[in-house]
């Protein structure tokens, strides 16, 4: 699967805990994944060079260090240095066991990105939270009495986008707990007012999809119509993986959308999912099987083609979406939606709005471990058809919009708003 | 007879990527002299039944279950295939959903939840076009060019004849033959498909009476890395009505 942004996939890693191991067992096991971890790169990454790393001398270097590690957890830690020796991403362990796992199912249902203010509450998704105070603008400032600002401040990566993704992971953390419990949340307004809220934690909305290895997810889908001037219409489609349960209501929404004045996809938080759909749902955008890009792996190359959707799941006969499209991004967009975003736009096909992408766009497989962690592996490079690696970079938005709390706290989504404004300005023409 | 329904997942697996073939091959020493291909082609026919128990067969009827281990996913698969080219298949993944794909002796068609109904073009209608021909595992003029014994070597722990069959539309494989059975127990090839060439790597396994054939239960494919596991649930012999193999509504609307 092409498949789902592994950084994302680590705070939502909800699997049923098994129960402890002995200390033999458990270092015999640690020990067989280690080895399992790197044999599976050595087959399968897709630059036989490991871009001139010494695969063999790093396992010679760690391995012992997984001999000697005195937890489970030590060991886990072992193996996520010689993940993090290839510079890539998508290199993921996952474990339902260790400490990184969340400490729920739960979460205080918002989306939150943080900002250089601090962690901003950016929509709220369940209406009772709403009614509780809870509001987009939002920062926050304690959650349970837990300082907010240490844990963003505490965050690692090589660089400050890595960082911001670190941070945001601790703070989605905090946030996470059983169901139905209270979060205690000091936040703080736009205007400096602070307020102290108790919020439920909910399981959030959605179809709960589970696929293969990865932790089961809650796939929304939400379509509607968006008024423009002069009495026109827009459609506004967002989904938050790429799975296929969506893929009928796409279909559907292109259906009621197809002749609209403009479309707007929000791929804001989409972490990714089955890289294999962006050719379908290219298609209820392009008339023609345009190249999209290529994935290369150690053995081959294969190509991702648009497939124009000339035919309904009733069998008429329609004609793909052929006017405006906009995609808003941010800095949780991932994977397969970088792919999507970048290869469209790369197309000339959308115009992007928002800001700059994650920059994790590499074809990934997991597998099982041993010790029953789960590892997701890289297994391909990924190229636009206009050549551009999305690998680091990500998508850079044809119209960067930073977050605004002021404007947030308002009821402005400046991103939407950029996004109708330019719908609006295309000639009825086009 | 069997592997034509079995490759249907591969859609699937090109979901994602990487191909790691692990050919268990190693030159034997001191070989007595090989046989002929059409000797050990014959003998495959022989032991899987003849040749006129195969001819008398119109149609084939297979049940299977699927799973990829590694990637912990499972699934159904139901295939149908006909004299002389007509084949249909019904894949169903859990978190994936409903795969189909069909050759009606001219179009080539697939539709599954990620791409939608799409017709098969240029390589991979080749493929497909090959891999539907009902007489293939007779290896008769109409379908093989030529065969080619290469070496005897190892295959799945087994010795085998290491053949390279060069068919007609152009396509090549590597076929290996038991040396001891006489069975087909594997193919390697490239595969044509809509995204690309992939290497893929085909055993059979567990050789049980159907019928007046002996079949393989189990089929192991090897592509993109991945390893999928084909278990046979039944054989049904002359049960498939012509209607099986029309086109669905969303494919006749599309060639319209």
């Amino acid at each position: 699967m092409t498949r789902t942004a592994g950084a994302l996939l680590v705070a939502a890693l909800v699997l049923a805990p098994s129960p402890p191991a002995r200390a033999q067992e458990w270092r015999a096991s640690a020990t067989a994944a280690f080895d399992d971890v790197w044999k599976t790169i050595a087959d399968t990454f897709y630059d036989p060079t490991f871009g001139g790393l010494d695969w063999a001398a790093v396992a010679a270097e760690l391995r012992p260090r997984v001999l000697a590690a005195a937890t489970p957890d030590e060991a886990r830690g072992v193996v996520r240095q010689m993940l993090a020796r290839l510079k890539r991403s998508h290199f993921v362990l996952l474990s339902a066991n260790s400490q990184d796992a969340l400490p729920g199912e739960a979460a205080v249902p918002a989306e939150v990105r943080v900002t250089p203010d601090g962690a901003l509450v950016v929509r709220v998704t369940d209406a009772a939270a709403s009614r509780a105070g809870l509001a987009a603008g939002q920062l926050l400032v304690r959650v349970d009495g837990r300082d907010v600002a240490p844990l963003i401040a505490a965050a690692e990566g090589p660089d400050d986008r890595s960082k911001t993704l670190d941070a945001w992971r601790r703070v989605i953390r905090v946030l996470h707990g059983a169901n139905g419990s209270t979060a205690n949340l000091q936040v703080r307004e736009a205007d400096g007012r602070s307020s102290d809220l108790q919020i439920a934690r909910a399981l959030g909305a959605g179809e709960m999809v589970t696929l293969g290895n990865l932790p089961p997810l809650r796939v929304e889908f939400e379509s509607r119509a968006v008024t423009l001037a002069g009495a026109r219409r827009a459609g506004f489609i967002r989904f938050n993986y790429w799975m296929t349960s969506i893929a009928n209501r796409f279909e559907q929404a292109i259906d009621q959308f197809r002749h609209d004045a403009g479309l707007i996809i929000d791929m804001r938080g989409n972490p990714g999912g089955l890289a294999a759909m962006i050719g379908g749902i290219a298609g209820h955008l392009m008339a023609e099987p345009r190249v999209l890009g290529t994935m290369r792996t150690r053995e081959t190359q294969l190509t991702f083609r648009a497939n124009p959707r000339l035919v309904t799941a009733d069998a008429r006969q329609v004609m793909p979406y052929a006017g405006p499209v906009a995609i808003l991004v941010d800095e949780l967009t991932g994977s397969t939606s970088e792919i999507f975003a970048g290869a469209l736009q790369g197309l000339g096909r959308v115009r992007v709005f928002g800001r700059q992408t994650m920059g994790q766009a590499l074809p990934a497989l997991t597998k099982q471990l041993p010790n029953g962690d789960v590892l997701m592996y890289v297994i391909g490079d990924f190229v636009t058809a206009a050549g551009k690696s999305l690998e680091g970079d990500g998508v850079i938005p044809d119209v960067t919009i930073l977050l605004s709390a002021r404007s947030m706290s308002a009821g402005h989504d400046d991103v939407v708003e950029a996004a109708v404004r330019w719908v609006d300005s295309v000639p009825r023409s086009r | 007879m069997f592997r034509r329904g079995a490759r249907r997942l591969v859609p699937l697996l090109s979901c994602s990527a990487a191909i790691c073939l692990l050919v268990a091959t190693s030159p034997q020493a001191a070989q007595a002299p090989l046989p002929s291909a059409r000797s050990i082609v014959d003998r495959s026919i022989k032991v899987t039944g003849g040749a006129e128990a195969f001819k008398a067969l119109r149609s084939i009827h297979v049940k299977a279950s699927v799973s990829i281990p590694s990637q912990n996913m499972t699934g159904e698969l139901d295939v149908k295939s006909a004299r002389p080219n007509k084949v249909v298949s019904h894949g169903k993944v859990t978190g994936i959903g409903d795969l189909d794909e069909g050759f009606d002796g001219k179009v080539a068609w697939m539709i599954d939840p990620m791409n939608g109904p799409a017709l098969v073009t240029g390589k991979a209608l080749t493929q497909r076009t090959s891999d539907a021909w009902f007489d293939a595992p007779l290896h008769a003029a109409d379908y093989v060019r030529t065969m080619t014994v290469l070496a005897q070597e190892t295959f799945d722990k087994r010795p085998a004849y290491k053949v390279k069959v060069v068919l007609v539309s152009g396509l090549e494989k590597t076929e290996f033959f038991d040396v001891e059975t006489g069975f087909l127990i594997g193919i390697e090839s490239v595969h044509e498909l809509p995204m690309g060439s992939v290497p893929t790597r085909e055993t059979f396994r567990d050789f049980r009476k159907y019928g007046a054939l002996m079949m393989p239960a189990q089929q192991i494919e090897r592509v993109l890395g991945l390893e999928q596991i084909v278990t046979i649930s039944s054989y049904e012999f002359n049960a498939v009505p012509n209607s099986a193999f029309d086109l669905p509504p969303t494919i006749k609307a599309l060639i319209k």
